[in-house]
């Protein structure tokens, strides 16, 4: 891995879903010494654009989310917790984890009624979000406001770390991983003209990508992601969609689009043909900013992505060989951009 | 009727092709080799609609869009299996069970029959997969079948008297009327837009995108479950479907235009919520919007459709495009 450490930094900021600020300001600095032009569009998006040493080959669009799963704190009760909404998340991963709110990070922990008082079906059943709250240790509503805390919203606390060989564990590796990887694209010459967008809200449904689509009208859009990997105990054969340790995930379809399969095709083979380890998913799940972009745009799409277990979760595991396999792919395929775009022309064969 | 009707034999021809979700690029290459004298331009965009126009040589014309999905139901192979099977991806899962134990082909090469462990009423779409008669992954290894390649059924369409059985190909019907429409208008004075709209099946994809042309009017074609609408009553007529309204005054037009022309035309309140629809995004650019189309027994299995409905909205296209005039 070639910068852990703006890994690391861009993972344990706070960013969920329409408070995307933090992550955007500190990658701004990251690339501004490195684009030619730099700006937020009226959504929020931060759009890059470089120059390339052989001018255009197309208009070029390299896209990733800045923001990520998280929580919005809805209400204040008497007692001091705070019931809250989540963003893009299921409640089983909430019970007893530890969240920081708002810019001041109040720490608190996400708590429901503990095991001891739960009974009968309760038992068997995993609480709803308004069965929960999130207990910051204040007495009354009062010390809670006296806290800092207000309509506010919350992330995971999950720290940045090396778990054995080549397994890293951070909050947030979904879609920070894109982020990194463009920044760090950015800092390298370019071969063609291309645009970068670091988009607000994926989480929420795609909301940010189709502004960029519609402002940029790209005709080839490379959407950097981080996908889910079931290489799991409990889960056997294709439905393990991809494994860490397998290579970078080139996908051919999930939930919100099917990848234009030329490309598709072109970029595993170029992958292959390079020496870069790569794998694809072998089971259609979730959805990504790309479908956003074949539609509002009616571009050809390729996504890369990194492998990475319980994404949307407190913790996310990912393997730094995948990430190798990422950087070495995201930065060799501008050799393969005037291919891709004519094949992104000519339709989805 | 069926012998020398020009719009069932379009029908037949097309149906010998599979055109699966996602891979509609072969559809506009069929298209070109074989129809592009229908059009003054044919065309196809990075989403993989295949776009036809006829234009009127007016300065600022008119944009009539007339659309209609062009893919078929069909698989994506996801996995490779140590077993030797292919697991498979359904693209549209309301009738992924419906061709179970039938033959269906990997790229239009490789055959096999469709399976699945589950009964079928429990399929899931990601529950199918594909004996190709390979014993284990070497044997599947000399097929040269990649991940993500499209799978489509074998079966063309069976003709039944005056109707037909699609099996997963009713769009080929709607595509088919498009093209009789194509070659039967002449002279018009507003530039037609023929749009083949790719990914119907997965979410009513290419719709989307076509709203980028910015039409004046849509006229949004489907296949609509005979349970809200009658197979055999003419062209039929939706007041809404799970994305917008259709424009009062254009439904009044369309059906004025059947009145008028005698044409067999049935109106529906209902909203045809179960059908993916992204008419919303034609509305989006201004355009009104027409919902209209033919009804059809048991759309998610046979799919049996009566020619003189499609003969009915074959005519009524005509009919309503006529009344915009001549050059």
């Amino acid at each position: 891995m070639k910068n852990p450490t703006l890994l690391q930094t861009l993972c344990e900021l706070s960013g969920v879903s329409g408070y995307e600020t933090e992550v955007l300001r500190r990658i701004e600095r990251e690339i501004a010494p490195f684009c030619d032009d730099l700006y937020y569009d009226r959504i929020g998006n931060l759009v890059a654009f470089k120059k390339g040493l052989h001018g255009s080959c197309g208009r070029i669009l390299y896209s990733c989310h800045a923001d990520e799963v998280g929580f919005v704190i809805t209400h204040i009760e008497e007692d001091g917790t705070l019931r809250f909404d989540e963003i893009g998340m299921h409640p089983r991963v909430f019970c007893g984890r530890k969240v920081l709110i708002g810019n001041q990070r109040i720490a608190g922990i996400i708590a429901a009624k503990p095991a001891h008082l739960v009974k009968g079906d309760e038992r068997e059943t995993i609480p709803a979000c308004e069965d929960m709250y999130i207990d910051i240790g204040a007495k009354s509503r009062a010390e809670a406001e006296r806290c800092g805390v207000y309509a506010d919203y919350a992330v995971f606390a999950g720290a940045f770390c090396k778990m054995g060989p080549h397994t890293y564990k951070a909050k947030a590796i979904d879609d920070r991983i894109g982020c990194y990887l463009l920044c760090e694209k950015l800092k390298e010459p370019l071969l063609y003209d291309s645009y970068f967008a670091f988009c607000v809200g994926e989480e929420l449904g795609l909301r940010g990508s189709p502004t960029v689509a519609r402002s940029l009208c790209p005709d080839l859009c490379i959407n950097v992601e981080c996908t889910t990997a079931g290489d799991l105990p409990e889960i056997t054969d294709y439905r393990r969609t991809c494994s860490l340790g397998g290579g970078v995930v080139l996908p051919f379809m999930d939930g919100a689009s099917i990848y234009t399969p030329a490309l598709y095709r072109a970029a595993y083979d170029f992958a292959e043909q390079k020496g870069i380890a790569v794998q694809t998913k072998t089971a259609v799940a979730g959805g990504t900013d790309a479908g956003a972009y074949q539609r509002a745009a009616d571009c050809g799409i390729l996504g890369i992505a990194l492998p990475a277990r319980y994404i949307h979760a407190e913790n996310s595991l990912f393997d730094e060989r995948d990430i190798q396999a990422a950087e070495r792919l995201v930065l060799e395929i501008d050799e393969l951009l005037p291919t891709l775009v004519t094949l992104a022309k000519g339709g989805n064969a | 009727m069926n012998q020398n009707n020009p719009l069932i034999e379009k029908i037949c021809e097309l149906s010998e092709h599979a055109f699966v979700s996602g891979n509609e690029r072969a559809f506009f290459t069929y298209l070109k080799e074989n129809f592009s004298h229908l059009f003054d331009e044919l065309s196809t965009d990075p989403l993989g609609n295949t776009i036809g126009v006829k234009h009127c040589g007016k300065p600022n014309p008119y944009k009539l869009m007339i659309t209609a999905p062009c893919d078929a139901f069909g698989f994506i192979v996801t996995d490779l299996e140590a077993n030797g099977r292919l697991r498979l991806h359904a693209l549209d899962s309301r009738r992924a069970f419906a061709p179970l134990y039938g033959k269906i082909a990997v790229c239009d090469q490789t055959l096999g029959v469709l399976l699945s462990d589950k009964d079928p009423n429990d399929c899931g779409a990601d529950d199918f997969y594909l004996d190709c008669g390979a014993k284990n992954a070497e044997e599947l290894d000399t097929l040269s079948i990649k991940r993500g390649a499209f799978v489509s059924l074998c079966e063309g369409i069976v003709r039944i008297g005056n109707t037909s059985c699609f099996y997963g190909k009713e769009n080929t019907a709607l595509c088919s009327v498009l093209l009789e429409t194509a070659q039967s208008v002449r002279d018009c004075a507003v530039d037609l837009y023929f749009v083949f709209a790719a990914q119907g099946r997965v979410g009513a994809r290419g719709l989307r995108a076509a709203a980028a042309l910015c039409p004046d009017e849509v006229l949004s074609l489907a296949v609509y479950p005979e349970k809200r609408a009658k197979s055999g009553t003419g062209a039929v007529l939706a007041y809404a479907d799970s994305a917008c309204r259709a424009d009062n005054t254009l439904t009044d037009a369309l059906l004025e235009t059947a009145k008028r022309s005698e044409i067999a035309c049935t109106p529906f309140a209902d909203v045809f919520k179960t059908l993916p629809s992204s008419t919303d995004a034609l509305c989006a650019v201004g355009a009104r919007v027409g919902l209209l189309g033919v009804a059809a027994e048991k759309p998610n299995s046979v799919c049996r459709i009566a020619h003189d409905d499609l003969s009915a909205l074959a005519l009524l296209l005509r009919e309503y495009i006529a009344s915009f005039g001549k050059n």
